[in-house]
């Protein structure tokens, strides 16, 4: 009755006679138009159809014991049991909790500190070129990426070679191929990859930042840590925020590098969810259980991205 | 009136989510219709000319070129046979066709002709899932027992109700053959002084001799993990012997924690230790070996015959190195893990079986061996005389191969045995080889998948 009655007077009443009633009047349509429907059914058709109705499928399939061609066994939340309790696969939970150590904290920090050098000598010349050369990892395709480090990680690669250049010999090993240092080195493809999109998304937020401040800052005898923390940081929670969702994401996702690099390997000392997944469905005939794990990694990406956005300022999220 | 709304779009949203779980549908899997017939046509026939016209659609994952050129020579011979019917080849790259078979196979239209990959995770489902025909009348008409050895048939074959391989109907023709044997350095092992062993005891005695004078024994890269299978195959199957062996990877007896799989574990994590094989291995691509053994730099290679080609490219060349199967003791008889290539088979619900049987046999007869051969490939059952070709590398293959189909002594990839035995096999060889865990932890790994596994179901 509360209903009908609000509806009644907001449509009757004048408008400065009802100022507190303007912010509800403004959330909730005066009248409730059935055309409005019709504007949206396009997006909403397109949405259920190739992402709520794949979704619920995909939920469907995540109950069932199912080789993918002869009828499903129902085992209810039995895979999501196998797959939150089996060593195999929790282990490769943990090592992508390595991976967003490397592919988002260890980027963002370093792209922090270079974008704050670069601030500082914008002046600089070939800036442009330096910024192009960092950002140029992004547009390679991860599988040529994934072939390059091979041959750079490789006993005879690059890495090895300059170490044995050095005198370093001793240290040069297999770095793939070695149980203690595979998802290190796995890891820094990716630090190596996400580097260049943080550095220019937060250069694009510094450039955001009115001159003043930094001026004002040096005037009180500010230094280029002092400067960092005390203009450029909140100044970059936007970008920050944007960065960390990105890297975490690609984090979370890796498949790619994996499979080219090290296949799961040595042992099972770099497997992640995501290599499981087409592994278990394509390699073992394994649909359900694979199927259970993708959802698994839908809600853990959902949940991290939910958390990440609290740093992002109000307005901006 | 607020929360009205809220419990209205919540409400929504709970149909939505419900509409699409509805929509899902039932047990997947139920949705396609009940599979034609996997039986052959009702009578069986071999007279293709009077089947009228015929379109066959053949999928394929031989992208390489020997091969695809040979397939694509046969193809136009065929269709020039019978000039009723036309052969539609459609290939896809190996990963690519797995991944699409299975619906291919249960749509209402399947190819008439598929290459199924043999093993638990692909022939045995479709065979389970109804999807694949049964050879057997077709055997018979084309006299298939004769022109194949049966364990080679036994490779292609799976109980209907897809729990067992090497037993049951025969669902596929292989035309090609692979082994996994031992490569040797020629001019690396005159330079040592040595002789080319002729078994794994006389390998063996041999790795110290060669790490004596500095050179590296065998070269060995287990990056790509499958070698991991060849290696451990290679130094245990001629333990078990042909028998015993085929039993085992079948799942018809034996286990996995026996003192032979012990044995060649140690002996496995021994070489590591020793650094008999190239070390960092589990760093190397297995291409990156067989070129290092190529150039000379190892006196052995343990792996199978698709490795020729980097080999001889690497500078062996043609006759620079050799290849040889290693039984356990000099005299014994010969055992190889090895196989064939995927088996040509027909899906259900063709509607040319006759016609699609017809081409099989056409593609897997004598004169598509010497097609095969004229493109360097291995046939599954050799026609030429490999004297012609003594004294090089692909001499050597052809000999051995047919010593090896003579003997019966093929025994199937290891990995066949359960679907995740692959990823149980490579993951533990790693580690057993990396020095991560000891022999024990090693076969009661293996152990524990096999016996875990009880059969397709």
């Amino acid at each position: 009755m509360t209903a009908t009655d609000g509806a009644a007077t907001a449509r009757t009443s004048p408008p400065p006679a009802h100022r507190d009633g303007a912010a509800t009047s403004r959330r909730r349509p005066r009248r409730r138009d059935h055309r409005a429907y019709l504007y949206v059914a396009p997006a909403f058709l397109f949405v259920a159809a190739f992402v709520l109705y794949p979704v619920g499928q995909a939920i469907w399939i995540s109950l069932y014991q199912w080789d993918g061609v002869t009828l499903a066994k129902w085992v209810g939340l039995g895979n999501y049991l196998t797959a939150l309790s089996s060593p195999a696969l929790t282990q490769s939970y943990l090592h992508v909790g390595v991976l967003v150590f490397f592919y988002a904290v260890l980027p963002v920090a370093v792209a922090l500190v270079l974008a704050a050098l670069l601030q500082r000598g914008a002046r600089l010349r070939g800036v442009g070129v330096l910024q192009t050369l960092i950002f140029l990892p992004q547009v390679v395709a991860a599988v040529v990426i994934g072939v390059i480090w091979t041959s750079i990680y490789a006993p005879d690669g690059l890495i090895n070679s300059a170490l044995r250049l050095l005198g370093l010999g001793v240290v040069a090993h297999a770095w793939l191929g070695d149980f203690s240092t595979a998802l290190p080195a796995v890891g820094l493809i990716g630090t190596w990859v996400e580097i260049g999109l943080c550095l220019v998304l937060f250069l694009a937020g510094i450039a955001q930042i009115p001159g003043e401040l930094y001026e004002a800052a040096r005037v009180d005898g500010a230094g280029f840590f002092r400067e960092l923390v005390a203009v450029t940081l909140p100044a970059l929670r936007g970008p920050l925020s944007v960065a960390l969702t990105l890297t975490v994401v690609a984090a979370l996702k890796t498949f790619d590098i994996v499979f080219v690099t090290t296949g799961g390997g040595p042992g099972t000392s770099t497997t992640v969810p995501a290599y499981q997944v087409y592994n278990l469905a394509f390699n073992q005939g394994q649909v359900g259980m694979a199927t259970t794990i993708g959802i698994i990694l839908t809600v853990l990406v959902l949940l991290v991205t939910l958390l990440i956005r609290r740093i992002a300022p109000r307005d901006d999220a | 009136m607020h929360r009205t709304r809220t419990v209205r779009s919540a409400l929504a949203l709970a149909a939505a989510a419900a509409t699409a779980v509805l929509l899902a549908g039932c047990a997947p899997g139920s949705g396609h219709a009940t599979p034609a017939s996997s039986h052959p046509s009702a009578s069986v026939s071999t007279d293709v000319a009077s089947l009228g016209k015929v379109t066959l659609t053949v999928w394929d994952q031989e992208t390489t070129p020997g091969i695809s050129d040979s397939l694509d020579a046969l193809n136009k011979q065929f269709e020039a046979k019978y000039p009723n019917v036309t052969v539609d080849r459609v290939v896809r790259s190996g990963t690519d066709l797995r991944t699409t078979l299975k619906l291919a196979l249960s749509s209402p239209n399947p190819p008439d002709v598929i290459q199924a990959n043999q093993g638990f995770a692909d022939m045995a489902t479709y065979v389970k899932g109804g999807l694949l025909t049964d050879l057997a009348p077709y055997a018979d008409a084309y006299d298939w027992t004769s022109r194949f050895p049966s364990s080679q048939l036994a490779l292609d074959s799976v109980t209907p109700d897809g729990s067992k391989l090497g037993s049951g109907n025969l669902y596929g023709v292989s035309i090609t053959g692979e082994m996994v044997g031992t490569f040797y350095n020629k001019s690396v092992l005159d330079r040592l002084g040595i002789p080319v062993p002729t078994s794994l005891e006389e390998l063996e005695s041999d790795l110290p001799k060669i790490t004596a004078q500095g050179v590296l024994p065998i070269a060995f890269g287990d990056q790509d993990k499958s070698p991991a299978v060849h290696l451990l195959g290679a130094v245990l199957m001629p333990q078990l012997g042909q028998d015993a062996a085929a039993k085992l990877v079948f799942h018809q007896a034996g286990s996995f924690d026996s003192p032979q799989v012990t044995q060649a574990a140690q002996l496995l994590a021994g070489w590591a230790k020793k650094g008999y094989v190239s070390s960092g291995f589990n760093g190397i691509s297995s291409n990156t070996a067989a070129t290092t053994f190529g150039k000379g730099g190892a006196a052995f290679f343990l792996g199978g015959v698709w490795n020729q080609d980097a080999i001889q490219q690497a500078g062996a060349g043609a006759s620079g190195a050799g290849f040889t199967v290693l039984p356990a003791k000099k005299g014994d008889p010969l055992v190889a893990m090895g196989g064939i290539g995927m088996g040509w088979a027909i899906p259900s619900g063709s509607k040319q079986k006759d016609a699609a049987a017809a081409y099989i046999d056409f593609i897997s007869d004598a004169n598509a061996m010497k097609v095969l051969e004229g493109n360097n490939q291995l046939p599954a059952v050799p026609t030429a005389d490999a004297a012609s070709q003594q004294g090089t590398l692909t001499g050597d293959i052809l000999s051995t191969w047919s010593q090896l189909t003579k003997a019966n002594g093929l025994v199937p990839y290891m990995d066949w045995s359960t679907p995740t035995f692959y990823d149980t096999i490579v993951s533990n060889v790693q580690s057993l080889m990396g020095g991560k865990e000891d022999s024990g932890t090693f076969t009661r790994a293996l152990q524990t998948d096999y016996s875990g596994f009880t059969g397709g179901n």
